[in-house]
């Protein structure tokens, strides 16, 4: 060979590929002489062939020889297939080999090549498809060379004309295939060959629509294939509208489908649902004045049988048309169409709202048998119609919005009754689907929901204990121990103590780990769209739940997601999944808005710290992200989008603007102070469940992490303000330096606008403080404060009554203006206790009032 | 980047102008259209939506369509009364329009039908605006009140029969006219900033439904505009100036004598009508009574830009990406195109709620592939073969065996001509020899 002396330069020159081409040829690709003896070897060529794309040779011919022999040397390669597969004294291996060969040239050759000659490789190959006597191997091979062929054609815009001549020959053979009793792979292939031919030239099917969708529809009811291929007949006989791309058509084959699916529901769920739901489901899909057609396809729409056979492929039946109906709502079509919305979801209602049981009304003519034969199949039919119903949020989108609600309320209804974790995780994604299409609004519908079922879920203690649906409604008391003064507490204890022995084995089952899985990650999308909005009742149960949960699962030792490919072992696998579904809800519960600055913070900043260091794993990338958006909460910052001319100095008052002001309720009032006290009084007691808790939580449950937490801990009495001792009001000393640019901001008597979380606990403090102040010195009670070098306590004993409080409230407004009293200062700390005044006094006077106006400065060195 | 147009329409009859905002030059001018302020929309980018301004006496309202293709009017709608306030979410499935009666009306578009009215305020609705996920709608009143409808529970039959009310949140604390509402960004915690008649702007927090922070303008605000950082906002007044209001913004530095305003953007001579940002070239635009859109940088506070519109006051600005269908090249493919692709422009919107077709009409939606299907993938000879290949070592299935059954046969039948030939080959031989022997024989004898 006249190459055979130059030298290659590497594994790129370009002479190697015709070198290598001829290799293969001798070597490789069987002909008369060269036997075709393991089929592994096909595999290899093919290999070689796509990884040193060895058919695209370019196609400039500027007499590079080079070039000239790459070509000639691929004219040789497909002479040799052509040769294979027309020889009609070769076996059929080698003619399966060339078929197959030529269907990866199709795709690997190059575009002028491929428009010279893609007909002739095409007649080639149709043969094999129509000859009867044909090795199936051939005809699998054939159907998917063609489809390829077919399907690079769709991609050059100037053959249209050719491509729908050439697929309209195929259409007749592939039809004759469907009809044929052949075995599953012929079909299987004849099906995506017709799939393909759909997507790319829709027109030609256009005259054998009836035909096909007889020839699918027939076999989609023999229902005696594997799943794999009727879901691809659901598929094609969900493309097929496409073919005659008009609203009517789309419309009419849902309309068929919802029918169907609805009569043979008629019949299965005789005795175990109403009788009316047929006539309902008739209403909705026939207009007015017509009757519905007694049978489709040639199968009757209702018909009475006790063949359980029949019966199970109707079941099968059932399932693959809802396949269907999921697959045309999600898949697109040309024109807009009207989708029979509420006949779909009167459909997924139907079915999920079947559950087995018996309802009161029938009499007890179903047989027990029957009863247990649908028990077992309706797990299959609730998760199809799960299916469907994820299809109809998925393709309506915000056109769904007027049936948002009847959705919520399924969804609701559902949730509680379903126990399998198939299913549960279903309903998970189906609210995770919602929750992202339609945000804030409904997040505040199933925002109550999601907290429960994922308590439900989630809870350790619960582990592998069934539940049943009265049980519920305990647990969704906050399910941890330390909350003792939870009535319920006790009897979850006694739970916890029955079923401890469980706990260790159901830990690890893969489904229970699912189903935490979809539960997290409800959670984490409820949590990331509505975090902020009407959360005050569940916001804190899910942040304690996902802190724990993610402690838990990490607590074991990071899964290393590395070992999975050696060790295929799928309860890893979970493990590490559950590790990232945690630790991204987590993240979620630290970003999403609150009122208090994340109680957790701490904990989870180790946590991912931890997780960080775990490199090339998934949950380490995720912690490095994790760490990155924490940055944010930690330093906050507002940067301008364009310059301002203002200079920004931290020892001026910093008008930060922000959200997590619990006090500016009281601004509302022209009378700000005296109204703003019953206002802060019932602000309290709104927020002050979660406030206190949390605060207990981080004091408790974090043990006091990186000195950022305080050690707070306002009591009942401060509330309820009747007269008992007062233990600690103060916050801590052992700030970090960050938190002084906020300093001055607390003191700030602007009251709307405030910045950090940090600043409104600690102005929580000070109001209440000074509230108590006021009143117990004029309850002639002096506060004493008892301080070591690094926290301050203020001590503030009790006051005299409820009565003697009403009657100093209105004093109090009067003294408002100047009120500063210093408490006591003990080793160079000061503490103090100032009132709060409302933006409308001070506007004209901010330095005076920021004089008077001292915060609480601890051990603070900058303010020294 | 893609390209923004400006559009921007008058309280007198000087249809919509569109500019383009990189290059300055003004592309169609759609006739015939006189809107109130906010009485302009772009219905999902794929037409153009106005109120119109009518005489008192007229008893129904009038909302009219353009298609970005054509000048003309093409759709005229004809509401039950007089609409001020038109807005459509940002797919543009939905039209609201707000009514002088204080009425929302809440049309859906593709079918046009009347989804839904409801009593939002005692008296004219002046201003309708969706929150950034389109799930609440927020709107303002000429009585001073500021409500948030979730849109959810408008269409929940059962829960209304419960709830007391629809709004989550009713801010009554303008005294005066409402006149422009904006949100931020930030789904359910987001801001509302509302302006009025009051001189003041007040910042809302649409989590807690509190008033954040109260401003005192100069002089009535009459629009407002949000900094894409939410640092501050801008708010144009009827002296002329565009007054920056801090947000998160350090405001105490400012030697302002108004609390929270940290400067503003004067020349004009006359009110400012309405605003806008462009987030893309991060100017800020502005309209004005004297029919001038001005183009700023709010950087440096100057000018850049200026486009004449109408000789009357400038009502609305929108910037929005420019749509396909405005693009030059492709005009030509567009009326094939849009004619396939459904995007001709809907039925008109109707007057009342037809709870007939309800049942029978479904959503009318543009299907687009939500999710790749794998069957979809276009090489599958190679899966296929692959998946054969495995069949074949396995030598287990009918088929493979098939195959063998027929290498076999075709090799037995080689072998049988193999052996005729062989055969043929030995009769030859032999006849040959028999031949030699017998000729041998022969000579031998002659001999």
């Amino acid at each position: 060979m006249a190459t055979s002396g130059t030298v290659i330069k590497d594994m790129y020159d370009v002479g190697l590929k015709p070198r290598m081409i001829r290799t293969l040829l001798k070597e490789d690709v069987p002909d008369d002489k060269i036997p075709f003896d393991s089929p592994s070897k096909l595999s290899r060529i093919i290999s070689c062939i796509q990884s040193h794309k060895l058919l695209s040779e370019p196609s400039i011919t500027d007499n590079n020889k080079q070039i000239e022999r790459w070509k000639s040397s691929v004219d040789d390669w497909i002479t040799r297939l052509l040769s294979l597969i027309s020889n009609t004294t070769s076996t059929p291996d080698k003619c399966w080999a060339g078929v197959c060969l030529l269907g990866v040239t199709c795709q690997e050759c190059n575009a002028d090549r491929f428009l010279r000659s893609y007909a002739a490789w095409f007649d080639k190959m149709l043969t094999h498809i129509q000859s009867r006597g044909d090795s199936q191997f051939v005809k699998v091979a054939a159907c998917a060379s063609i489809s390829d062929l077919i399907t690079r054609l769709a991609g050059f815009p100037n053959v249209k004309k050719e491509g729908i001549s050439l697929a309209g020959k195929v259409i007749q053979p592939v039809l004759k295939l469907l009809n044929e009793d052949s075995s599953e792979a012929v079909l299987e292939g004849a099906i995506h060959l017709l799939c393909s031919i759909i997507a790319s030239f829709p027109n030609t099917l256009q005259r054998h629509h009836e035909s096909v969708e007889a020839a699918i529809t027939s076999r989609i009811f023999s229902g005696k294939f594997s799943v794999n291929l009727m879901k691809k007949l659901a598929h094609c006989l969900a493309l097929l509208p496409k073919s005659k791309g008009d609203e009517d058509s789309w419309i009419s084959a849902m309309k068929k489908v919802l029918l169907l699916v609805n009569g043979y529901l008629t019949e299965i769920f005789t005795g175990l649902e109403e009788e009316t739901k047929w006539d309902e489901a008739v209403r909705l899909l026939v207009p007015p004045g017509e009757v519905p057609p007694p049978s489709l396809w040639g199968q009757k729409l209702l018909e009475d049988t006790s063949d359980k056979e029949r019966k199970r492929s109707k079941l099968c039946s059932i399932s693959m048309f809802m396949l269907s109906c999921c697959e045309m709502l999600t898949n697109s079509y040309p024109v807009q169409v009207s989708v029979p919305v509420r006949s779909l979801l009167a459909l997924i209602e139907r079915v999920l709202m079947v559950d087995g049981s018996l309802p009161p009304t029938t009499s007890s003519l179903v047989i027990l048998a029957e009863q247990e034969f649908i028990c077992s199949e309706l797990p299959v039919l609730h998760s199809y119609a799960l299916e469907l119903l994820t299809s109809v949020i998925k393709g309506i989108r915000s056109q769904l919005l007027p049936h948002a609600a009847y959705i919520v309320r399924l969804v609701k209804e559902y949730f509680k009754r379903c126990e399998l974790p198939e299913l549960r995780i279903k309903v998970y994604s189906i609210t995770k689907l919602l929750l992202m299409s339609m945000g804030i609004g409904i997040a505040i519908y199933l925002a109550q929901e999601v907290v429960n079922s994922s308590i439900h879920d989630l809870n350790p203690i619960l582990d592998g204990a069934s539940l049943h649906a009265n049980a519920k409604s305990e647990i969704l008391v906050q399910p941890f121990h330390r909350k003792r003064k939870h009535g319920v507490a006790g009897s979850l204890e006694q739970l916890h103590e029955r079923i401890g022995l469980e706990v260790e084995t159901s830990k690890n089952c893969p489904t229970t780990i699912s189903v935490k899985i979809a539960a997290l990650g409800a959670l984490e999308t409820l949590l990331t769209v509505g975090g902020g909005l009407r959360s005050e009742s569940w916001r804190s149960k899910a942040d304690n739940l996902l802190i724990t949960i993610a402690t838990e699962s990490c607590k074991e030792g990071w899964v290393s997601d590395e070992r999975k490919t050696f060790l295929p072992n799928e309860s890893t696998q979970a493990c590490s999944d559950l590790q990232l579904a945690a630790l991204r809800a987590l993240l979620a519960s630290l970003l999403s808005p609150s009122r208090v600055r994340p109680p957790h913070l701490a904990p989870a900043l180790e946590l991912f710290r931890e997780g960080r260091q775990e490199i090339g794993t998934k949950v380490s990338e995720f912690c490095a992200y994790a760490l990155l958006a924490l940055d944010v909460l930690i330093h906050p910052r507002a940067l301008p989008l364009a310059d301002f001319p203002s200079a920004t100095s931290f020892n001026e008052v910093n008008h930060r603007f922000q959200e997590n002001n619990i006090y500016s309720a009281a601004q509302k009032h022209s009378n700000p102070f005296s109204s703003g006290m019953q206002d802060t009084g019932r602000g309290l007691s709104d927020s002050d469940d979660d406030l206190y808790k949390s605060w207990l939580d981080s004091s408790k449950e974090t043990g006091a992490p990186a000195g950022k937490n305080m050690t707070e801990k306002p009591s009942e009495t401060l509330r309820v303000q009747q007269g008992e001792n007062i233990p600690l009001v103060g916050s801590s000393g052992a700030k970090s330096p960050w938190r002084n640019e906020h300093e001055p901001a607390a003191a700030s008597a602007d009251m709307e606008i405030r910045s950090g979380d940090e600043i409104m606990v600690d102005s929580l403090q000070l109001q209440e403080s000074m509230e108590q102040h006021q009143e117990s010195s004029k309850g002639a009670t002096i506060p004493t404060v008892a301080g070591d070098p690094n926290v301050t306590y203020v001590d503030l004993t009790s006051f005299a009554s409820k009565d003697s409080r009403d009657t100093e409230m209105a004093s109090v407004e009067g003294v408002v203006a100047g009120e500063s009293d210093r408490l006591a200062t003990k080793d160079g700390n000061t503490a103090t206790s100032s009132a709060q005044k409302d933006a409308t006094f001070d506007i004209e006077d901010d330095n005076q009032s920021t004089d008077s106006l001292p915060d609480i400065v601890d051990v603070d060195p900058d303010s020294d | 980047m893609e390209e923004e147009i400006v559009i921007a329409s008058s309280s007198i009859d000087g249809g919509i102008g569109c500019w383009d905002l990189q290059t300055g030059t003004e592309n169609l001018r759609y006739k015939s259209c006189a809107s109130p302020p906010h009485g302009l929309t772009s219905v999902g980018r794929r037409f153009l939506a106005s109120s119109q301004l009518q005489d008192a006496k007229a008893a129904s309202g009038a909302i009219l369509y353009w298609s970005w293709s054509r000048p003309q009017v093409e759709v005229k709608c004809f509401p039950e009364e007089p609409i001020k306030p038109l807005v459509a979410n940002s797919e543009g499935t939905y039209l609201v329009g707000g009514g002088l009666s204080g009425n929302i009306y809440f049309w859906e578009v593709a079918t046009g039908r009347l989804l839904k009215k409801w009593r939002a305020h005692y008296r004219a609705v002046t201003c309708l605006v969706f929150t950034d996920d389109d799930s609440l709608l927020v709107s303002g009143s000429e009585d001073g009140s500021v409500r948030v409808w979730p849109l959810l529970m408008i269409f929940d039959d059962h829960q209304m029969e419960q709830a007391s009310q629809l709004y989550e949140h009713s801010f009554q604390e303008h005294t005066l006219r409402v006149t422009d509402i904006v949100t931020g960004y930030g789904g359910g915690n987001a801001i509302i900033i509302s302006a009025s008649e009051d001189r003041t702007c007040k910042v809302w927090s649409l989590s807690k439904g509190i008033l954040l922070r109260n401003i005192v303008f100069p002089s009535i605000i009459d629009s407002i505009t949000l900094d894409p950082g939410e640092h501050v906002f801008y708010a144009g007044g009827r002296d002329g100036k565009i007054h920056i209001g801090a947000l998160s913004a350090d405001s105490s530095s400012i030697k302002s004598h108004w609390l929270h305003i940290i400067g503003s953007l004067s020349s004009h001579s006359k009110t400012v009508t309405c605003l806008a940002y462009s987030t893309n070239g991060n100017v800020l635009l502005s309209g004005s009574e004297d029919g001038m859109i001005r183009v700023w940088d709010p950087k440096t506070h100057n000018m850049v830009r200026v486009f004449r519109h109408a000789k009357g006051p400038v009502s609305n600005i929108h910037v929005l990406k420019r749509p396909a269908y405005l693009n030059p090249r492709m005009l030509s493919n567009v009326q094939v195109s849009s004619r396939r692709h459904g995007l001709s422009l809907p039925p008109p919107l109707s007057k009342y709620i037809n709870t007939m077709d309800e049942k029978v009409v479904g959503a009318v939606v543009n299907l687009q592939a939500t999710c790749n299907n794998p069957l979809d993938a276009s090489c599958t000879s190679s899966q296929v073969i692959s998946s054969q290949i495995k069949e074949l070592q396995q030598q287990g299935s009918a088929a493979a065996a098939e195959m063998e059954v027929e290498k076999l046969k075709l090799d037995s039948t080689q072998a049988m001509q193999m052996l005729q030939r062989w055969k043929k080959m030995y009769d030859n031989l032999h006849e040959f020899c028999v031949d030699e022997l017998l000729e041998g024989d022969h000579v031998k004898s002659a001999n």
